[in-house]
């Protein structure tokens, strides 16, 4: 199955790949990554479709709402990997285009 | 509670309300959000940004294995069929607009434009009706369905792309050019502007500047369902390519 690759993909499956264990709340996932909740939550959805990703809502509590959680599934975690990947061989090689020693 | 956050806090919930079955449980996520938010400038931004997810009511699950098939094939069929029913109510209103405009137009050059957006209009519910696509044959076995569901995703990704797009929007903005930005240039209204200008009463080219705003208006229009289309034909390639992919995982 793909998925849309995109710099903000990216961007979100590397947030989620700093912990991959531990469930991550949207807000703080918004503001770690600078994307709008307009973009980040379709991006949250498509990797939900695609099996990428592991939703759940929190126990409630009271006086306070409960919250959507997010968490890499294991082949949310092999595929986030393999794309974040991406990006650095592709700066590796660019640097090397240019003369520029990482 | 602050009036900013009042708005936020209404327009998440109008959003939840609004939103699709699938989209519902995110709608509501990003909803419970908003109490985390300390900034009521930052809470409406993010209510407004949740808007998006309204778009997202006409999202495909993808394909997980072939035994989705007859599912997904069925779901397209309604979607087509569905498509060209809304095609021909449109068609119909706008037909009838423009038949009021021809009544009201004497201008020949705008009549012609009129003329060629209906013959657009009409080839437009032509396309429609010919692609609607076709109910999946009873009794067909697991390879018969994947055949026709696999045929069902290339005439859907034809219709927004190659020859039949083309053909499509050659007409419809040929008929608006025509109507709008020729209509500017020697129609009677510009007729008059080219007499005022000779007698001197008037001074400055302001049917050219009508027919530059009109050009610029249909190039925006034309870029704009060119990107729409050609991104549901990339959508339905991506879906042969995941079909694709799991035949080739079956097999």
């Amino acid at each position: 199955m793909r998925l849309r690759r995109s710099p903000q993909t990216a961007l979100v499956l590397a947030e989620l790949l700093q912990t991959p264990r531990e469930w991550r709340y949207g807000y703080d996932l918004s503001r770690l990554t600078g994307l709008k909740s307009g973009t980040l939550y379709p991006i949250l959805m498509r990797l939900a479709e695609h099996r990428l990703l592991e939703t759940s809502w929190e126990t409630p509590e009271p006086g306070r709402p409960p919250r959507h959680l997010y968490k890499l599934t294991s082949d949310g975690a092999r595929y986030a990997r393999e794309q974040v990947a991406v990006p650095a061989r592709q700066h590796g090689s660019m640097a090397a285009f240019s003369g520029v020693r990482a | 509670m602050t009036l900013l956050r009042k708005l936020a806090t209404q327009i998440s919930a109008a959003v939840v309300r609004c939103s699709s079955a699938a989209a519902k449980d995110w709608a509501a996520a990003t909803a419970q959000e908003l109490a985390f938010i300390e900034s009521d400038w930052d809470a409406l931004r993010w209510s407004l940004g949740s808007a998006r997810l309204l778009l997202h009511q006409r999202c495909e699950v993808p394909l997980a294995s072939v035994a989705g098939v007859p599912a997904a094939s069925d779901g397209l069929f309604r979607q087509t069929a569905g498509r060209a029913r809304g095609a021909c109510y449109l068609a119909s209103v706008m037909a009838l607009c423009l038949a009021h405009s021809l009544a009201h137009l004497h201008d020949p050059v705008r009549r012609t434009g009129c003329y060629i957006l209906i013959a657009a209009i009409l080839y437009t519910v032509y396309q429609v009706i010919a692609r609607r696509g076709r109910r999946m044959p009873p009794n067909a076995d697991l390879t018969a369905q994947t055949a026709h569901y696999r045929s069902q995703l290339l005439d859907e990704r034809g219709f927004y792309s190659g020859p039949w797009l083309w053909s499509r929007l050659i007409l419809v903005y040929g008929g608006l050019a025509v109507s709008t930005i020729a209509g500017s240039i020697v129609g009677p209204a510009a007729s008059l502007h080219r007499a005022a200008l000779i007698a001197g009463s008037i001074v400055g080219p302001a049917p050219l500047h009508r027919a530059a705003f009109w050009m610029v208006i249909d190039v925006i229009v034309l870029a704009a369902s060119g990107i729409a289309n050609y991104r549901k034909a990339a959508e339905f390639q991506r879906r042969i390519e995941d079909l694709d992919s799991i035949e080739r995982g079956a097999s």
